[in-house]
């Protein structure tokens, strides 16, 4: 990974969903990298396959086939080479159990999808100039706006 | 003097045998069984209760042993409780069931002259009627529990999955807002289109599963290969486009409802037809089952296919509401077929299972009671 390369993952089996996020991504820096995983288990054999070349920052929804959100966490969560990878689960449902869930399992924080593009590029703003820096911080920020959940708050 | 003595005495003898008919009025009026054992278990006293249960006359039942009076209560709670009493135990209120099935609150008291004990009263009541109100109350209980976990669930699902489609109505009407372009615009719309109609088969399959619960549907004999022919006529469109040839063998008729069982069918044989990647192949066939311990009839319908199938470990999963094995993208679905399959087999009081093999196919299997 060259320095100051930025790579995302996201994994969600919705396609609008991952085109949304990579043309906001793309409409920040066109130079960041986006990996895409239809679902858990794609996740999990896509960073298999890029050891030396680890997404920063991994996105994850929770509904998807093969392997759920929480299913693909946990493992993340047990293997000593991803468990540092902040991650933030993404998802159209705002439950606080799915939240509490989210925590317990190790997520960063929990993100409910915005509901507009514009807001999709503020959030991927904020992650993105955070990314090498105190993410959990620099989401905070936002918290109000974003309807974020956040360990310790 | 004697005359005096004799007069006192007698007066003595009226009043205790007036005290003596006092207390055996009491006996004999009870609900309750009160007897009394000597420390042999035999019989020294009984009231009228026990007499009619065993549809004696007291004079052939005082003086007779335990195991002649109750032989089928050898070595039942009854008589264990009363073995112990008889060796000083005193035990209260001990609820156990008769061979007559019957529930029993029982208390064995030991009886002693001189600090010596030379006998044990037991004093029994039926308890049955108010055992069993108990125990339905704790079953209807435990339904109404599973009812809310079930409508707690269902709500979570639904806010989650009601929520996605009309986030992108939003996600998409703001870009259209936004760009304001007319060759975009027309394929947002058309993503706003679809997402409305998803919407519009989420509710309306929604509506479906919720009224299955309502109990006041007319029961009547179906028969199954006219629903068959329904559920055929209702698919013809997907069947043609997809060539899928349906084989069935004489199907039985059934007392069931109507519009679910066909409901039933159409879901089965619309995922079959759905989730299969060339020529579906579906096979409906039946037969019955002899229980003979329950000595009740059941009928098995087995729904057949060639289609994707599924990993087995999801078997119970499939039935789960808004549960998906597959993406949108690949099959369109809302993920509430197999819930509502399942909810209306379990309404006929009747089981569904699965079986599949991935790439193979899958077979489902209904069990209905067959009584009519």
């Amino acid at each position: 990974m060259s320095q100051g390369q930025k790579i995302f993952l996201l994994v969600d089996d919705d396609d609008e969903d991952r085109n949304l996020f990579y043309e906001a991504l793309q409409s920040i820096d066109s130079k960041f990298i986006c990996f895409m995983a239809e679902d858990g288990q794609q996740a999990l054999n896509l960073l298999a396959e890029k050891t030396h070349n680890l997404p920063n920052v991994i996105f994850l929804d929770i509904n998807m086939p093969v392997m759920s959100g929480w299913e693909c966490l946990k493992s993340l969560k047990t293997e000593p080479l991803y468990k540092n990878i902040p991650v933030i689960m993404y998802s159209t449902s705002s439950h606080k159990r799915d939240m509490e869930i989210a925590i317990e399992l190790g997520a960063l924080c929990f993100c409910v999808k915005p509901e507009n593009f514009k807001k999709i590029t503020q959030l991927l703003e904020v992650v993105s100039s955070h990314i090498s820096g105190n993410l959990h911080e620099g989401i905070k920020q936002f918290n109000k706006e974003y309807n974020c959940h956040f360990k310790g708050l | 003097m004697a005359t005096a003595l004799e007069k006192e005495l007698e007066a003595t003898n009226s009043k205790l045998k007036k005290q003596n008919e006092f207390t055996e009025k009491i006996l004999d009026s009870t609900v309750d069984h009160i007897n009394v054992f000597d420390l042999n278990l035999n019989l020294i006293s009984i009231n009228r209760k026990t007499q009619t249960f065993l549809g004696k006359a007291k004079s052939e039942l005082i003086g007779k042993h335990f195991d002649e009076l109750f032989p089928t209560a050898i070595n039942n709670e009854y008589h264990i409780h009363l073995k112990s009493a008889i060796k000083g135990k005193k035990l209260m209120n001990e609820i156990y069931q008769s061979p007559n099935k019957n529930y029993y609150e029982t208390s064995f008291i030991p009886l002693y002259e001189d600090e010596k004990q030379y006998a044990v009263l037991v004093i029994s009541r039926d308890v049955t009627e108010s055992i069993i109100k108990e125990k339905e109350l704790n079953e209807k209980n435990i339904k109404l529990q599973q009812a809310n976990d079930e409508l707690e669930q269902f709500a979570y699902l639904l806010s989650h999955d009601l929520q996605e489609p009309l986030r992108k109505i939003q996600t998409f009407s703001n870009l259209v807002i936004e760009k304001n372009e007319l060759a975009e615009s027309k394929t947002y719309l058309e993503k706003i289109d679809s997402s409305a109609k998803r919407m519009k088969k989420l509710i309306q399959d929604v509506l479906d599963y919720s009224k299955v619960n309502n109990k006041n549907e007319i029961y009547k004999i179906i028969d199954l290969n006219l629903v068959l022919e329904n559920v055929k006529a209702d698919l013809e469109l997907p069947i043609n486009k997809k060539c899928a040839v349906i084989i069935s063998a004489l199907l039985p008729k059934i007392n069931g409802i109507e519009y679910q069982i066909t409901q039933a069918f159409y879901n089965l044989i619309g995922n079959s037809i759905k989730y299969s990647t060339n020529e579906p192949r579906i096979e409906i066939s039946s037969r019955f089952i002899d229980d003979t311990v329950l000595t009740d009839k059941k009928i098995e319908i087995i729904f057949k296919d060639n289609g994707i199938g599924f990993d087995e470990k999801y078997k119970e999963d499939i039935f789960t509401p808004f549960k998906r094995l597959q993406s949108n993208k690949d099959y369109e679905g809302t993920g509430i077929g197999l819930a509502l399959v399942k909810k209306i087999v379990e309404g006929h009081r009747g089981t569904i299972t699965a079986e599949s093999k991935l790439g193979v196919g899958s077979a489902f299997k209904i069990t209905l009671p067959f009584n009519y």
